[in-house]
Parts: structure tokens; sequence; C-alpha cells
């Protein structure tokens, strides 16, 4: 039997305040920490869990605090990513909507262990209502004492300003999220120099995932062994949230050990595919990411086990499809989200994005022909690893795979001017 | 009117009307940050809730609030989906159609409410009640398919739901 961790208390109306919070155990890791631990002992701790970054790439959490330079004469900047964007993804949301405090406890612990007194949040501008609840949690936790100058009566100062994006997906990448921070269009920075050297207002900035903090609070009161025995193998280590969508009966964020095993969610906890409908495939972390047919599904839910299959595990979006899907609208519809959302800097991605859009828009509408799957596949690996930032691969990679693995779906469609199966995805 | 806009100094008198409130979040913002420029978007975004869209006069006024000239601000806020330069409804839904939404049927959810507005994606119904766009992931996949309407989420939304919804801010007026 799993036991939540990160969502605990999401069930519990009154944890958003700070009373119910704390009477929980909240705040206590906090406070030890600030009190009782160095920095350098929360690095170590945190390196020692294995905690790797949910946002989406995975880099372990306490080797990129490592890399914040020691003694520049320069503040330390922490922001915390809640521009939760990727489709398919929407697990921030719960935590920042349902209880707010376990982030700000984590982004206290995190902010004490690169150095940090002012650290942002950094959420998306349709997350109203969470932007509201963390508003009130904020004031909160500074009328107690828990933020502002010595916190918790130690000799430690933080505050955390709440700063709402305006509706660009890039600015969930962390260059891109700092420049949107520094009041410019959110345009992706070469790197390196990295954040953790140079980030915001060119000091060094640490960039961390709201779950990837709200670990914190339970490290730092249960250990990093008690961490390390939750997850699939060393490298993924502990609890993860996974954002159920698409054909499923019972649709939900879910949380489980990070590994467990795909049907698993699927089937079990999910309860299947509605209307006895088969399994095409499963996009397991968010559009970005290469789908899985429903021949290769049987893999655990880690960073590494997904990556031995040619995928990602991403945020954790995991997209369910059932066999009314037709994927060449499917493909479609992602290239359009990239061409919406490039910013336009690399050629690659902001002709890549727009032509992949328009051939795969023809192929739908039955005016394709057989030498645009070639051509696409060509712009794929011209859009791969060769921009400022990922965006552009993030297009290439799952359009690329739609097209390897249902190939006969996309010629049947340049054929025979319409879909194999019948009907567009509708539930 | 756009050539007369950089006419402006950016520190002068222009006579911009916001709520007292308004003002008052403005100066917190400007606080905030360790540069004042960080303030732009947040103070864009309070802007367009009083008046319900960006006017040149406010860029004007903001741009040298934040000591940038008015045609960098028109810049930056052209970056952002959620910042518009046109007057919208009373109501404006954004209507996910995105991968997650697509899947559950987001395509009967656009009908419906192009159906029940009478208009467009991207126009004003006449009475000046409603409009509606077409918006990427709202991050509502698991309670598919969504709208938001002024940034309230409603959710699980099927044919049916959607319509009430509608009628219900039709009746409110």
């Amino acid at each position: 039997m799993y036991e939540t961790v990160l969502f605990k208390n999401i069930a519990d109306p009154r944890v958003r305040a700070i009373d119910r919070y704390a009477e929980l155990g909240g705040y206590r890791a906090a406070e030890m920490v600030v009190k009782e631990r160095t920095p350098a002992e929360v690095i170590e701790t945190t390196k020692a869990t294995g905690l790797r970054g949910r946002g989406g790439a995975g880099f372990p959490t306490g080797l990129k605090w490592s890399f914040v330079p020691k003694d520049t004469g320069k503040p330390t900047y922490l922001c915390c990513n809640a521009d939760e964007s990727e489709p398919g993804t929407c697990k921030d949301r719960v935590i920042m909507e349902r209880d707010p405090h376990q982030l700000i406890e984590g982004i206290i612990i995190a902010s004490f262990a690169v150095d940090c007194h002012l650290a942002f949040i950094y959420i998306r501008g349709e997350f109203w209502y969470a932007y509201r609840v963390l508003e009130k949690a904020l004031g909160e936790a500074r009328a107690k004492g828990f933020l502002g100058k010595k916190i918790f009566g130690s000799n430690f100062d933080l505050d955390i300003v709440l700063h709402s994006g305006a509706g660009a997906y890039i600015c969930g990448e962390e260059t891109g999220l700092i420049e949107s921070l520094e009041g410019k269009r959110g345009h992706p920075r070469q790197k390196p120099p990295f954040p953790a050297v140079q980030g915001l207002y060119g000091c060094p900035t640490v960039v961390n995932n709201v779950e990837t903090l709200a670990n914190l609070p339970h490290i730092f009161n249960r250990g990093a062994e008690w961490f390390k025995s939750i997850g699939s193998n060393p490298k993924n280590t502990g609890p993860k949230l996974y954002c159920m969508s698409g054909h499923l009966n019972k649709p939900a964020v879910v949380e489980r050990e990070l590994g467990i095993p795909l049907p698993e969610l699927i089937y079990d906890i999910c309860g299947g595919i509605p209307g006895g409908k088969k399994l095409k495939g499963v996009i397991p972390g968010g559009s970005s990411v290469p789908i899985l047919t429903a021949d290769e599904i049987d893999v655990r839910m880690d960073f590494d086990s997904l990556a031995a299959k040619g995928t990602l595990l991403g945020s954790a979006g995991c997209m369910v499809l059932d066999e009314t899907v037709c994927m060449v609208r499917f493909a479609m519809r992602t290239a359009r989200f990239y061409a919406e959302e490039t910013c336009g800097q690399c050629s690659q991605c902001r002709e890549g994005t727009w032509w992949m859009e328009q051939v795969l828009h023809r192929i739908e509408h039955g005016h394709g022909k057989m030498s645009d799957l070639d051509m696409i596949l060509d712009m794929c690996s011209n859009m791969k690893g060769v921009t400022i930032c990922v965006l552009s691969d993030a297009c290439a990679m799952p359009v690329e795979a739609m097209i390897n693995k249902f190939r006969a779906e996309f010629e049947y469609h340049i054929t025979n001017k319409t879909c194999m199966v019948g009907a567009h995805a509708h539930a | 009117m756009r050539i007369c806009r950089i006419l402006f100094h950016p520190n002068s008198e222009i006579d911009v009307m916001f709520s007292e409130e308004t003002e008052q979040k403005f100066r917190h913002l400007l606080s905030l940050y360790p540069r004042k420029r960080s303030a732009l978007i947040p103070m864009l975004l309070i802007a367009q809730r009083e008046q319900g869209y960006i006017r040149n006069e406010t860029i004007d006024y903001v741009a040298g609030l934040v000591e940038l000239s008015p045609s960098e601000v028109e810049s930056i806020l052209s970056f952002y989906t959620m910042l518009r330069r046109d007057p919208v409804g009373k109501y404006h839904i954004y209507v996910c159609t995105n991968l997650a939404c697509m899947l559950r049927g987001s395509d009967r959810i656009e009908s419906t409410i192009k159906r029940k507005l009478g208009v467009d994606f991207g126009k004003v119904t006449e009475d000046g009640l409603f409009s509606a766009v077409e918006f990427e992931c709202l991050g509502s996949c698991t309670t598919a398919p969504c709208v938001t309407v002024n940034n309230e989420f409603y959710e699980n939304l099927d044919v049916k739901k959607t319509e009430e919804i509608i009628d219900e801010l039709r009746r409110r007026g």
C-alpha cells in the first residue's frame, strides 16, 4: 500500500490555513533546517536523497544547488517555476491550490541551502485562483514570522515575491523564465553561462519546479534514507505526481512512487479505457515526448526506464489515447501548439514548427503527398539539438515518433484523403 | 495615434485614471523587485483587469513608471498572449483546445460556445457581454475539457454544462 506524501493533506480544505498546516506538522522541517543545519549540510542531504527535478529534465536537485558559486559578492536568487504549461500537465496547480504552505516551506529550505534572501514564485497568469491562494498563504507566513527578517527567530532573512506571468509557454524554460521575470520578452538565453552562475539580474540563480520544492519538507522531516526507500531504483527515488488524462475512466492527478509500472497507473488506478475501447498509445510525459504504442506500455514511469524506451518522463503529463484517435490530427495539433508558442529567436524552430503544422494540416485535410512524410522526418532531424532551447526538439520528437510508429495511418490519410479511424478524436 | 505617443516624455503628466487601489498596487509592485522593470508585466495585468485591455495611454503611463520607452513596453506586451490591446466582452472566455481537452471532446465545447454566442472567436457579442478565444493548454488536463471565464475555471464540461454556463452568465448580465 502506497503511503501518500505530497498529497497527504490535499483532501483537507483547512490545510490552506497556516494554523492547520502547522498543526499537521508543517514548518517544523523549515524551522529545524534554518536553526540547526548549515547550507552545506542541506545540500549534502538533498544530494543523498537522489531527488531529481520534477519539472521535466530530471536533473539532480542537490547537484544543481551545489553549482551556485559562493562569495561572489552578489545576491543569490531562487525562482520557483510555477509556469506549468506543458500540455497534459496539471500537478503543480493542485499543490498550489490545495496545500500552498507545503510549497512555501520547501522554498524556505531551498533558499537556505543556496543562501538566497529573495525568492520568486513565477506562476502562470492563467492560474488566478492558485495565485490568490498563494498570496494569502504568503501573507500568513509573513504574519507568523516564517518569512521576513530573522525567520523563526534565526539569523536568516527571506522574503518571497509572487510574480504572475501572462501566457507564454516558453517562460517555463528556466532562462525564458528569468528574462520574463526581468520584465522582458521571454526569450531563452544561450547557455553557458548557466543560471547558477549568471541568472536573474546577472546573479547566481536557482530555478526549481513546484513539485521538486514540495518534496523538501518531507525529506527534512523523515530523512534521506526514508526518501530513498521510495522509488524504483537508487537513481529514481521519492514520490511522484502523475497527471493521468485522456481516455480513462478515472482521469486524475495521482501520487505514487517514482517508477510505478505504467499499466498499473492506467488500469488499476485510473480504471482503464472507457467504453471497452482498445488502447492506441500513451504520451507518458507531456506533449513534448515521443509516444509509446499499446505494445510498448510495459514500462516503469521513471526517468531512466522511459529513456531506455526512447521516450521521457518529462513532467509526467501522461495522456492516454484510445483507438478512435486520428494520429494525423493529433500530430497536427501537437505541431500547432509549438508553432503558436515558439519565441521566434532561432530560425530552425520559428520556421520548422510553422512548416510542420502547415504540412500536417494539408495531410489532415486531404491535400498531402506521400513525399511529405519523409520531408517532415527530414525537418525533424534538422530541428533537434540546433537551437538555444529545446522547444524545437520538443516539437520534432513527438511528431517524428508519431510518423515512425503510425506511418500506415499517415499514408492511408494521404492516399484516401480521409481518416483511417473514421472519426475525429472524440471521447 | 501611435506616432503621437512616442512624443510623450516618459515622466510627463499624462492624464490616466486608475483607481486608488490600482495605483497602490502599482506602488507596491515597484517596491518589490530589485529592478523596476520586473514589475512591468504584473502591472499591465492589473491595469488590464481594471480597464479590460491595455490602452495606449496605459502603455505611456506604465512605461514612465518602469522607466522604459512606450515602444519597448509595447514590444514586451505583444509577446504575452494574456495581454490584449483590444476590448473584450465582460465575460472573456478561454477555450482550451489542446491535446488533453481535444481527446475529451473540446471540439464540441468550441462549437457550442460559438453557437451560443453567435459570434466567431475573437469577436465581442453585440451586447458587449461575451467574447471567446481559443487558448493553449490551461492546465486542467485531468478535468478536461475546460474553459476559463475571466480566469475562473469551468471543468469536466459537456455540451449541456457549457450551455448552462453561458445562460447563467447572460442572466447575470
